[in-house]
Formats: C-alpha cells, sequence, structure tokens
C-alpha cells in the first residue's frame, strides 16, 4: 500500500475531525460564556456555577464522551458519534473557556467599571456595553488555541468509532500494516496544522498586546 | 435511569481495582513528567542554541500530538518489542504520558525560571558562578514555589490523561468500568460511578491547586511562542 | 591618560600597569545609540575611585563592563596587565577566564541583589563554598566573619526579607568581601536607601576604604566621596571628562560640567 493512498485514506478523516472540533468550540465557548456570566454576582448561583465549571474540569474528557454516547443511548437517547463527541469535548471545554472569560473580565473591570459606573449606567449595562465586549476581545487568543487544542481531543472521538483522522489512521494500519508509514502520516498532519496556527496565534497576541496599550 | 445506591457502591467496589492502577499510574507519570519538565526548561534557558533549539523542537512537536495518538503509536509500533524485553504495555503508557504532559509543563517552568528576576542573575554570575551552578543554587530555588499551582494542575492533567490508557489495554478505572458495562449492560449507572470516582480524586486535587494559586500567584507564559523578554539566562553567565 | 600612571594619594606608588581597567571602552545596546561613547578607566591597587555623573551619563555601564557584566561593543578590558578582551574583534572570552575576573573583582548592586531563599549566612558562604570550593564550615566561617566585620553578626540566619534596606546592603558588602576580591566595584550601593540607612552603609564603607581596599565606587553622595576618594572621575553623555586626583577635583576642577557636578556637598546630585 502506497504512502500517498495512506495518506489520502487518514485525509478523508480531516473533515470529520473539524467538524468535531468547531461544534465543540461552539458549545464550549457559548457555554463557558454564561457559566461565566452566571459566576459573576456571586451568591448561590455564582456558587452554582463555579462547582459547575469545577466538575467539568474534573471529568476525564473520555469518560465524559462515554456517558454522553453510550450511557444516553442504553437510556433511549442514540446521539451518533460525531455529535456526541462534539457535546462532551464541548462540555469540557466550556470549563477552560469559562476562565478565560473570567480573566477577561477582571482585568477590564478594574479601572472602566468606575469610569461607566460613574457616567451614570446600570450595573448590567455597564457589563453588558463596556465589560463583556472588552472581555471577549481580550479573550480571543486564548479562545483559538482552544480550538486548536480542541483539534487534538477530537481524537478521543476515535474511541466510540467517529471516523476522524485518528480513527481512520488505525483502520488503514489494520488493513496495511506499515505502522511507520501511517505514523509519519498522522504526525505530520498535525505538525502542519498546529504549529503554524500556534505561532499565527501568538502574533495575534503580541499585536493585541500592543494596540491595547 | 434511577439507579439504587447500593448498587452503584457495588459497582464503585469493582471500579476500585482499577483505580488502583489509575493512581499507580498517575504517580509515576507525575514523578517522571515534572522531572522531564524541569529538565526540558533549564535546556530551553540554556547558553547554547542547540540545546535551547533542540529542547524549544521538543516542546513544539510534543505538544502539537494528541496523547490518544501518541499513545497508540507506541503501542502499536514499539509494543511487539518492548514485550519482548519484558516491559509491559504500563511502562509505554508511562512514556507517552511523561513525553506528552511534559512538553505542556515545561512552558510553564521555562516561564517561571524567566521571571526569576535577572538582577539575581548577575549577582550571582558577578561572584563567578557557572552556569549550571548560578541555575540550580539561585534561579531554580525561586522559581519553585511560582510553579506549584500549575504543577498540581498538571498532576489533574496526568490523571485524565491516564484514562486514555484504557484504550491500550492498560487496565486501569477506565477500562475497569467499560468492562463492567459488558456485564452489567447499565452503561449510564455505572459511567456516571465512574464519574463520581474521579471526581473524588480530582476535585480536591484542583481546589488545592487553586488554592496555591490564590497563595503564589499563577504563572502565564508570557506568550504561546515563548518569546519572553529574555530568550536565555546567557548575557551575563560564562558557560559550564 | 597613559595606562600605568601611579597613584598619588594612595601613598603606595605602584608604577606598573593597573589592577583594572577599561581602555577606551564603548558600549552601543541597540546600535544606533551609544551609552558608552568611549570612556577610559584605570584603577591601581589601593585606589579609591569615585566616579560622578548625572542619570544615563554612562558610568553604571562603564562599572559593569569591569567585570564583563555587560560586554563592550569596543575597546579593552585589561585586568593586571592582561588584555582580557579586545572588541570588536574579539571572539567569545573562554569562560575560565570570566569566572576568574568575577572571582577577583567583587561587585555591590543598587537594589542588593541578595538571594532571598538563603539567609543572611547562606548568601555570604554562597560564593566560598561554590565558587573557591571551601569546605562548607570553612565557607560558613568565613561568612560568620565577613558578617561580623559588617556588624550583622546576629543577623546570620535571618532571611533577606526580614532585613531592613541597609542591613541588606551591609550583607551584601559581606558577600563581596568573602571572596576576598583584590578590588570592589560598588554601583551607587546607597542610591536605594532611606537617608539613616545611607549612613549606615557608607560608614561601613569608609572603613573598608582606609583598610586600603581597592575600591570604584558610582555614587551621588559627594560629602563621602570627598571624605574617602583618592581619585575622582567625572562622566557625562558617556565620555569620561575629566579624571583626577580627589583634592584637586574637588577645589579646582577644570571642566564647568564636572564643576557642576562636583558642586554642593550637602545636597545628593538630583537628575
Amino acid at each position: 500500500m502506497s504512502s500517498g493512498y495512506i495518506l489520502k485514506y487518514v485525509l478523508e478523516g480531516a473533515p470529520i475531525t473539524l467538524e468535531i472540533a468547531a461544534g465543540a468550540w461552539v458549545l464550549g465557548t457559548v457555554l463557558g460564556l454564561v457559566l461565566a456570566l452566571a459566576r459573576q454576582p456571586g451568591g448561590v448561583l455564582g456558587f452554582g456555577a463555579a462547582s459547575v465549571i469545577t466538575i467539568l474540569r474534573c471529568v476525564p474528557p473520555l469518560v465524559l464522551l462515554y456517558v454522553v454516547f453510550f450511557g444516553l443511548a442504553a437510556e433511549g437517547i442514540t446521539i451518533p458519534a460525531v455529535p456526541a463527541a462534539a457535546t462532551a469535548l464541548g462540555l469540557v471545554e466550556a470549563s477552560f473557556t469559562a476562565e478565560y472569560f473570567r480573566a477577561g473580565f477582571l482585568t477590564v473591570q478594574s479601572g472602566q467599571f468606575d469610569a461607566a459606573r460613574s457616567l451614570g449606567l446600570s450595573r448590567s449595562s455597564t457589563f453588558r456595553l463596556v465589560v463583556v465586549p472588552q472581555a471577549f476581545i481580550f479573550a480571543i487568543p486564548p479562545l483559538l488555541n482552544s480550538f486548536v487544542a480542541l483539534l487534538k481531543l477530537a481524537t478521543l472521538a476515535s474511541a466510540v468509532g467517529a471516523p476522524e483522522v485518528l480513527y481512520r489512521g488505525q483502520l488503514v494500519y489494520e488493513q496495511s500494516g506499515q505502522i511507520t508509514t501511517v505514523v509519519i502520516v498522522i504526525i505530520l498532519i498535525y505538525l502542519l496544522v498546529t504549529i503554524p496556527l500556534t505561532r499565527a496565534i501568538s502574533v495575534l497576541e503580541r499585536k493585541m498586546q500592543r494596540s491595547m496599550r | 435511569m434511577l439507579v439504587e445506591v447500593g448498587t452503584m457502591v457495588g459497582w464503585a467496589q469493582t471500579l476500585w481495582t482499577g483505580f488502583v492502577v489509575t493512581i499507580e499510574l498517575s504517580a509515576i507519570c507525575s514523578a517522571t513528567t515534572v522531572l522531564l519538565a524541569s529538565l526540558i526548561a533549564v535546556a530551553r534557558i540554556h547558553p547554547r542554541p542547540l540545546v535551547r533549539g533542540l529542547a524549544d523542537a521538543y516542546a513544539d512537536v510534543a505538544r502539537s500530538i494528541p496523547l490518544l495518538a501518541l499513545l497508540l503509536f507506541v503501542y502499536y509500533g514499539l509494543g511487539r518489542v518492548a514485550q519482548s524485553y519484558g516491559i509491559s504495555a504500563f511502562w509505554l503508557a508511562v512514556f507517552a504520558i511523561t513525553v506528552s504532559e511534559a512538553a505542556y509543563l515545561s512552558e510553564v517552568y521555562r516561564a517561571a525560571l524567566q521571571a526569576v528576576p535577572a538582577g539575581q542573575q548577575e549577582a550571582a554570575a558577578s561572584l563567578g558562578l557557572p552556569w549550571w551552578r548560578m541555575v540550580w543554587l539561585v534561579i531554580v530555588p525561586q522559581a519553585i514555589a511560582p510553579s506549584l499551582p500549575t504543577t498540581v494542575n498538571a498532576v489533574v492533567g496526568i490523571v485524565k490523561g491516564s484514562s486514555l490508557a484504557s484504550l491500550i489495554a492498560i487496565s486501569e478505572a477506565t477500562l475497569a468500568a467499560t468492562n463492567l458495562v459488558s456485564e452489567t449492560f447499565q452503561p449510564m449507572g455505572v459511567y456516571l460511578t465512574l464519574t463520581l470516582m474521579y471526581l473524588v480524586i480530582l476535585i480536591p486535587l484542583s481546589l488545592a491547586g487553586k488554592a496555591l494559586e490564590f497563595r503564589f500567584g499563577a504563572i502565564r507564559p508570557a506568550d504561546k511562542s515563548g518569546r519572553t523578554r529574555r530568550r536565555s539566562l546567557i548575557s551575563v553567565t560564562p558557560e559550564v | 591618560m597613559a595606562v600605568g600612571m601611579s597613584s598619588q594619594e594612595a601613598g603606595t606608588v605602584v608604577n606598573t600597569g593597573p589592577l583594572l581597567g577599561a581602555i577606551e571602552v564603548g558600549k552601543s545596546f541597540d546600535g544606533k545609540t551609544w551609552a558608552l561613547a568611549e570612556a577610559t578607566l584605570t584603577v591601581q591597587p589601593g585606589e579609591i575611585v569615585c566616579v560622578i555623573g548625572a542619570n544615563g551619563s554612562g558610568k553604571t555601564t562603564l562599572l559593569r563592563c569591569l567585570n564583563l557584566l555587560c560586554t563592550p561593543s569596543k575597546g579593552r578590558i585589561v585586568f593586571h596587565d592582561e588584555v582580557v578582551g579586545d572588541w570588536p574583534a574579539q571572539a567569545k572570552i573562554p569562560a575560565a577566564k570570566v569566572r576568574d575576573v568575577r572571582t577577583r573583582v567583587a561587585m555591590v548592586f543598587q537594589h542588593f541583589e541578595l538571594f532571598p531563599h538563603l539567609s543572611a549566612m547562606g548568601n555570604v558562604a554562597l560564593g566560598p563554598r561554590h565558587v573557591l570550593k571551601l569546605s562548607k564550615q570553612d565557607a560558613q566561617q568565613r561568612a560568620m566573619e565577613t558578617l561580623t566585620s559588617v556588624g550583622l553578626a546576629k543577623f546570620a540566619n535571618k532571611r533577606p526579607g526580614a532585613l531592613s534596606g541597609g542591613q541588606k546592603q551591609r550583607v551584601a558588602i559581606a558577600r563581596a568581601l568573602a571572596m576576598t576580591p583584590e578590588i570592589i566595584l560598588f554601583d551607587e550601593p546607597t542610591s536605594a536607601l532611606d537617608r539613616e540607612m545611607v549612613e549606615e552603609v557608607l560608614g561601613i564603607m569608609a572603613t573598608l576604604a582606609q583598610s586600603r581596599m581597592t575600591m570604584v565606587i558610582v555614587t551621588h553622595e559627594l560629602n563621602f566621596a570627598r571624605q574617602v576618594a583618592t581619585r575622582v572621575v567625572t562622566m557625562d553623555q558617556g565620555r569620561v571628562i575629566e579624571d583626577g586626583p580627589a583634592d584637586v577635583m574637588f577645589t579646582r576642577p577644570q571642566s564647568t560640567r564636572s564643576q557642576e557636578l562636583l558642586r554642593g556637598g550637602d545636597s545628593k546630585l538630583w537628575q
């Protein structure tokens, strides 16, 4: 079996990887924002949100995936592998994005909050118009990094049969026995995708830091 | 879905054997990861560009490869060779997890080393201390406390990563759960029990990490490319 | 200013080459502006050289070139008649050579730079133990003696965090002394101290001067300089303006800039 064939075969899993990563990213970002906002006011709601965040951070992603895929199926809710993976990974990622937003809130809050309030803005308007938008901008580089992380986490979906890159790699290895080629192909795919993306994100981060001064 | 607590307790007892392996695996990996990450971090601030370059390259590559992929590579690629030497799959898992996690941790350790004020290097250098001694006697001691929170978080990550070892037939907790599911046909209950047991271990660890972060402050890598103000502790010290 | 000029004030007339010297040294950090344009400073054994200049005059950079903390962009550094480095032609100086120079040339920093994780004793004993390779006992004994000589024997086990600024700087001086250096470089040793503590540290330095330790002191403390200096060097904009015996410099400095810098003994020099 030629390397070219192996490469093509494995690459056909790329769209699935992207689907899972994208779905998880959207879920993680939205849910993370909700959790971060819920945490802000403190009190019972804040404590509840903080607890959810901690729990999501402490569950092994694979186990959560099993709960969503196998567990729900046994209860009658059958979710196909790809959406199940996106859901599970999104939940896990939400715990991290919630932290990014929280850091954003804290950074923005110090001076700007008082300035906006002294203009007469109510607490929620201040938050809506001043803090959240800026926190969002502040959180963009880590959010982009979390997408890159999800591209790697998507490999877990192979455990429930989603035909992403690693799964297809396993299949073609079983067919061909050429472990070295398969390994090199998969490593190259991930290197060529993640390293340039990560570099680009840090360039963006530095540009943003400079313009925010 | 309503599962009796009694049943769950019974399952928990079955899963416990798996957890013993999880704890073993995680403990060993934590030690090796901290060690490797420390070495890599010191290498990343070494005066010689070649040493720095190699260490940087390792960190870049190891962070780009998904842990599960690395586990499978090591298992399928080296599995037979390892077996002929009497090395079980357990150690292959240790290797893969260590290599992967140490790359991330070395990033933070490097930032911690670079966060030690430059004046400290200068004072040590002006005494005539060679590079290795300066790093060991003056820089590293001041970088340990700030790195503790992230080290604890790394241990949490290692425990979570250990669950992936179930996919290369290591009899840790997740594999024990999968086996149990195939016996009981109750995936929801079993996996929820498994989840609860992981939470019991990891939530205290995670909270401890937060508490340490509060006490010592968090080290954030200056930026992801690792380019902070001083690329290496070189300008003032002679080499070894 | 020829290399080999004798020291007239110290009472020890030494007609050999300098103990330590920076010859026509220049330093640029960015290739465009020169922190040090071209400066020559040589030190004979037994001299107490005070370097006076405004902030940004290059005096700290010059000092740091003397113990190779700073690598000159051009010029020569000589130590005991030996040319240690000659830039820009110089390749890297062998590490052993750099260490040798630094073992014999000690430095005291403006911000003390004590090692916070070690006690005062630990700070002072570090050099003797790990650079001079003394045994643990010998190193600690020497550290204790040196700490006693700066009046801090009782603080030997205290961490820097528990010490006042003046005490910290005295520990720093002890740390330098424990290396039995041939010369001590002081980089604005009292600039970071409150007034009361300045006197405490200057007192130690004056005692050192009396014991014939060779010293180069970058300072703004003109009264102190008047008291202890055997030679005064004024600097401005990266160059040495004037370099002469202390009594001459303080009474009849030749250039107007020197006069400005050396005027007024009771007030510190402000930028």
